[in-house]
């Protein structure tokens, strides 16, 4: 059983932009297999481990071409995928979803980017395969086992500008049987800025003050067949205004998941509890608007290999129960249930084929059923072509279903229909390897969700939204001995626009670009790394490779108004990160210098409010390892 | 002609020639015009002023951002000129950054920021070159009000000279002679209006009242009227005592609001509205004994009423969302619709000059 853990590790380790569906990932048991002509861009380790301090929406920003909304420093921040919402991305920790069922989306702020060993961007619809919310794309974060004798501990402080500090501490034990990773992470975010304002615009003072704990358990018995156990818990809070308890905001979200998986030969059977709990009040906050909800979830998995084809079945039973303040009901509880088939046809070795579908069933409304088809050719040594057509869903959150008065039990899910082209190239050649790939997609969604103003904001399934666009993502590597060089950059066309007329003033805002989605939006990362500092004896033992990295992310102007009358202007952003280390036997210790905004650049978050200006990060980071 | 009489006849000659030269001065883009004052939506903080020249069939966006370079950090609740300066009251959605921006009247340019404020919603001129500013406060945890206050403002230094503590949730204001009378929002539990004796910043007396008014105005007879629910009240500003009481249907949940006068002051026209079933516009004389909402002059929901009393037009607007630019729709009196003019993000407001 070993070999699928491992092999569905490679397909995530990859640093391509692209994967590679290869004889090893085959054989894998990771749901990416079957999502063939799909975009996924797996973020390699060595920029993870520059970015353990960071939270997932300060580090993919300069990963990947995706929007980030933050409402402040620190703040709740939600993410964009390919011209979609919100809530229009799924976000799977170790295969399940755990987007809020109330607003439908993930804080990003709140997500730690060491918490997870394996972590991809999965663009366009995967609802056959992802389930509800993979409209616009999915974020995977996974835990990996490691199957050798090891401990490993590691110790990290950050210190930042703004009196900002965080703290980790992480403990690895593994051997032939057990696997297992032990993280503790606390952040402290003062937010003590030198300056109220920045070019006229206010910067909002807030603090945050967060802390976790992620346990994963893996054990491999006699008959390599796997029971493991991740368990993550998280608590944030975050203060707006706090400089006086008469005009501050308070904000506490509280997270505990844990999952329980059996793999038995080539079956799998997994369950889960997942509990958010969402405080929200003012001054005092004596009485604070509260959010809890509950949600246990069951899902058993087959798998057959019959020749060249791999069928994969599988049914999941979820059980939710939410308290919320805003309901009219006290408690509100509902089971859901899916099914899903999926197929993968080897045809060739030069031609692969995926064929999905899931339905899912809720009491009183039915999500469409989501089929997906998708093919990947290898059309030259070095080009491979793909595509992918597949229908998409949102199950409404249950805000959008039971917000007192506002809300609407009888609405129907979004439904999308997204087509996909892509072109990969892969070439090395000496101590050079490139690899470009070029996407172009078109995703229709109906019944578009929408608070319609019109109806005092009542819950409407309005609005179709047609988001259509280009990616082009490019990556150079070079590697000579210990120095190694290498550029990453990607560049992202969208249009995403409303095409339906609903009321007299829609005319307004039809064909024009979806709210906080950039037209243009490029990343790039360009790291040269060579060996230690100095050349004497010393370092010759005891020193590390000296990496420096510099971040770049631009985007054009996003409006913030549906008719595109008010926008923020485009901006762009620079990042500097240097890295160094010295080593003794089994202990290495390393420093990162980070310089953010280096150009002192001037961008607004969500409420208008000024972002920070140029600041300083140092980690120190102690890793035992034997 | 005596020599005593073409002395005065030079004197006069010369003051007219001053006159003159006052009047050929040059002149600046803001010095008439109908300002849209854009509310914004709350947490994009994103209120602004538009003008609307009257010939034209489009609005000047912006014009803050026009002349500073910048835009209005927050919502914005009001607008009012003071002797040649213009008083914005920025609301942000975050408590402490609320603000007042002072500019030159007539160019738009800013002058002065003023930040201890917090809610700010009403401003107006009680004498040269002195400004009040009524604010509710910060809104306690559980969104109640705190006792408001108003702010008076001394414009020759643009600074905050004294805060005169008021009723909670203070809001809507008028000037009758030397007194300032400060109204509060029905929410806010209270049912009064404070009076303020202008010459001392004080607080001299209350009107107790049945609810609370944000809706006062100043008639041709110079007596205050507002609306308390469904009721119209006319109030003697001198004997401070409500002399009438007309009360509209009492069938629908529709209640009076956004009370504006037309130009000789003796017609009232109002919206009467609720937010689930929208909103018309009626009118009535102040002589009138009765006030009737059988036939509305125009039927249609707006977020803003106003009287050109220049051209005797009725300026109205329309939110279509706070999402996208709302529209000014001008009618005739008579609510016969005129035309209409993109503005921006929910008008709240006009200011007519």
């Amino acid at each position: 059983m070993a070999w699928f853990l491992l092999s569905s590790a490679y397909v995530f380790a990859q640093t391509d932009s692209t994967r590679m569906l290869d004889e090893v990932s085959v054989k894998s048991f990771a749901p990416t297999r079957f999502m063939a002509g799909l975009k996924i861009q797996s973020i390699d380790s060595a920029s993870l481990q520059q970015a353990k301090f960071q939270t997932l929406a300060d580090f993919l920003s300069f990963q990947a071409p995706v929007n980030f909304r933050p409402y402040g420093s620190g703040q709740l921040t939600t993410i964009g995928l390919r011209g979609t919402s919100s809530n229009h991305t799924a976000v799977l920790w170790n295969g399940i979803n755990i987007n809020s069922p109330s607003t439908g989306q993930s804080d990003f702020s709140t997500l730690p980017a060491a918490g997870f060993d394996l972590l991809a961007i999965q663009y366009g619809s995967s609802s056959c395969v992802v389930g509800s919310d993979a409209v616009g794309g999915s974020i995977l974060l996974d835990s990996k086992p490691v199957w050798e004798k090891n401990v490993q501990v590691n110790l990290g402080q950050r210190v930042a500008s703004f009196d900002n500090w965080q703290s980790q501490f992480n403990v690895r034990l593994s051997d032939k049987r057990v696997s297992s990773k032990t993280l503790f992470y606390k952040g402290i975010l003062n937010n003590n800025f030198p300056y109220t304002e920045r070019k006229y615009y206010p910067i909002e003072y807030s603090t945050t003050d967060s802390k976790g704990f992620i346990q994963d358990l893996f054990f491999l018995t006699k008959k390599q067949n796997q029971i493991s156990l991740n368990i993550w818990l998280s608590d944030n809070n975050v203060e707006i205004s706090p400089q006086s308890i008469h005009t501050r905001e308070v904000l506490q979200t509280q997270a505990v998941r844990v999952l329980n998986t059996y793999q038995f030969k080539k079956l799998t059977i997994r369950g889960g509890y997942v509990q958010d709990i969402t405080n929200y009040g003012k001054g005092d906050f004596i009485k604070p608007s509260r959010t809890a909800i509950d949600r246990f979830l069951i899902r058993a998995e087959h798998e057959w290999k019959i020749s060249k084809f791999v069928v994969h079945i599988g049914t999941e039973a979820a059980h939710v129960i939410a308290h919320v303040d805003g309901y009219d009901k006290a408690n509100i509880a509902e089971n859901r249930l899916d099914f899903f088939v999926w197929l993968r046809y080897q045809v060739s070795s030069k031609f692969l084929t995926t064929l999905n579908v899931r339905q899912a069933f809720i009491k009183s409304f039915d999500p469409p059923m989501a089929p997906a088809l998708g093919a990947e050719y290898q059309l030259a040594k070095f080009v491979k072509l793909t595509g992918n057509l597949s229908r998409s869903y949102r199950i409404p959150t249950m805000n959008e279903r039971y917000w007192s008065e506002l809300g609407d039990p009888n609405l129907r899910p979004e439904d999308g229909f997204n087509k996909e082209l892509g072109i990969n190239w892969n070439y090395s050649k000496n101590d050079f390897s490139f690899s470009s790939s070029l996407n172009a997609y078109h995703n229709l969604i109906n019944n578009w969700v929408y608070w319609n103003p019109e109806t005092n904001y009542r819950v409407q399934n309005l609005q179709q939204v047609l988001a259509k666009g280009i990616e082009f993502s490019n990556k150079v590597l070079y590697q000579h001995g210990q120095i190694s060089s290498g550029l990453t950059v990607q560049y992202a066309f969208t249009h995403s626009s409303q095409q339906k007329a609903y009321d007299n003033f829609s005319a307004d805002v039809i064909g024009k670009q979806l709210i906080y989605i950039p037209k243009h939006n490029f990343t790039a990362n360009l790291f040269y790394q060579t060996q230690a500092l100095g050349k004497g004896e010393f370092f010759k033992k005891h020193g590390m490779p000296l990496r420096a990295t510099l971040q770049w992310q631009a985007n054009s102007r996003r409006y913030n108004t549906f008719d595109n009358s008010k926008w923020f202007d485009g901006q762009q952003i620079f990042n500097v990160i240097l890295e160094n280390g010295l080593k003794w036997k089994h202990i290495d210790g390393r420093v990162f210098f980070q310089v953010n905004n280096v150009f002192d650049e001037l961008y607004l978050n969500s409420k208008r409010n000024a972002m920070p200006g140029r600041n300083y990060a140092i980690n120190l980071v102690f890793n035992i390892n034997k | 002609m005596n020599f005593r009489k073409l002395t005065l006849l030079s004197f006069v000659s010369i003051a007219l020639f001053s006159c003159e030269t006052k009047e050929t001065e040059p002149a600046q883009p803001y010095d008439s015009g109908v300002f849209v004052i854009n509310a914004g939506n709350f947490f994009d903080n994103n209120g602004s002023i538009s003008l609307v020249q009257r010939d034209s069939k489009t609005a000047m966006i912006d014009i803050f951002q026009k002349e500073n370079a910048r835009t209005i950090a927050g919502g914005i609740t009001d607008y009012a000129e003071v002797d040649n300066k213009g008083i914005i009251l920025v609301d942000n959605s975050t408590d402490g950054q609320d603000a007042i921006e002072i500019v030159n009247a007539r160019t738009f340019k800013s002058e002065a920021t003023i930040k201890e404020v917090e809610n700010p919603r009403n401003a107006i001129k009680v004498a040269a070159n002195k400004a009040y500013v009524v604010c509710w406060d910060v809104l306690n945890s559980d969104y109640s009000y705190k006792p408001g206050y108003v702010l008076v403002i001394d414009l020759l230094t643009n600074k905050v000279i004294k805060k005169i503590t008021v009723q909670n949730g203070a809001e809507g204001i008028v000037v009758v002679g030397n007194e300032a009378f400060v109204g509060n929002n029905p929410y806010s539990g209270k049912s009064e209006i404070s009076v303020i004796d202008i010459n001392k910043d004080e607080v001299s007396t209350k009107i107790t009242l049945k609810g609370g008014t944000t809706n006062l105005i100043v008639d041709a007879n110079n007596k205050i009227w507002c609306s308390v629910d469904k009721e119209f009240l006319r109030i003697n500003p001198s004997t401070k005592a409500i002399e009438t009481t007309i009360s509209t249907e009492k069938t629908t949940e529709k209640v009076p609001g956004m009370l504006v006068l037309n130009a000789n002051k003796t017609t009232i026209y109002f919206d009467y509205s609720h937010w689930s079933t929208g909103g018309e516009i009626y009118s009535f004389n102040i002589a009138d004994a009765t006030i009737s909402t059988t036939t509305p002059l125009i039927k249609r929901t707006f977020s803003a009423l106003g009287y050109d009393a220049k051209e005797n037009v009725l300026y109205t607007a329309i939110t279509p969302s706070y999402k996208q630019a709302g529209y000014v729709f001008r009618y005739k009196p008579t609510g016969v619709l005129i035309d209409s003019i993109k503005a921006e993000i929910a008008p709240v407001k006009f200011l007519f000059k």
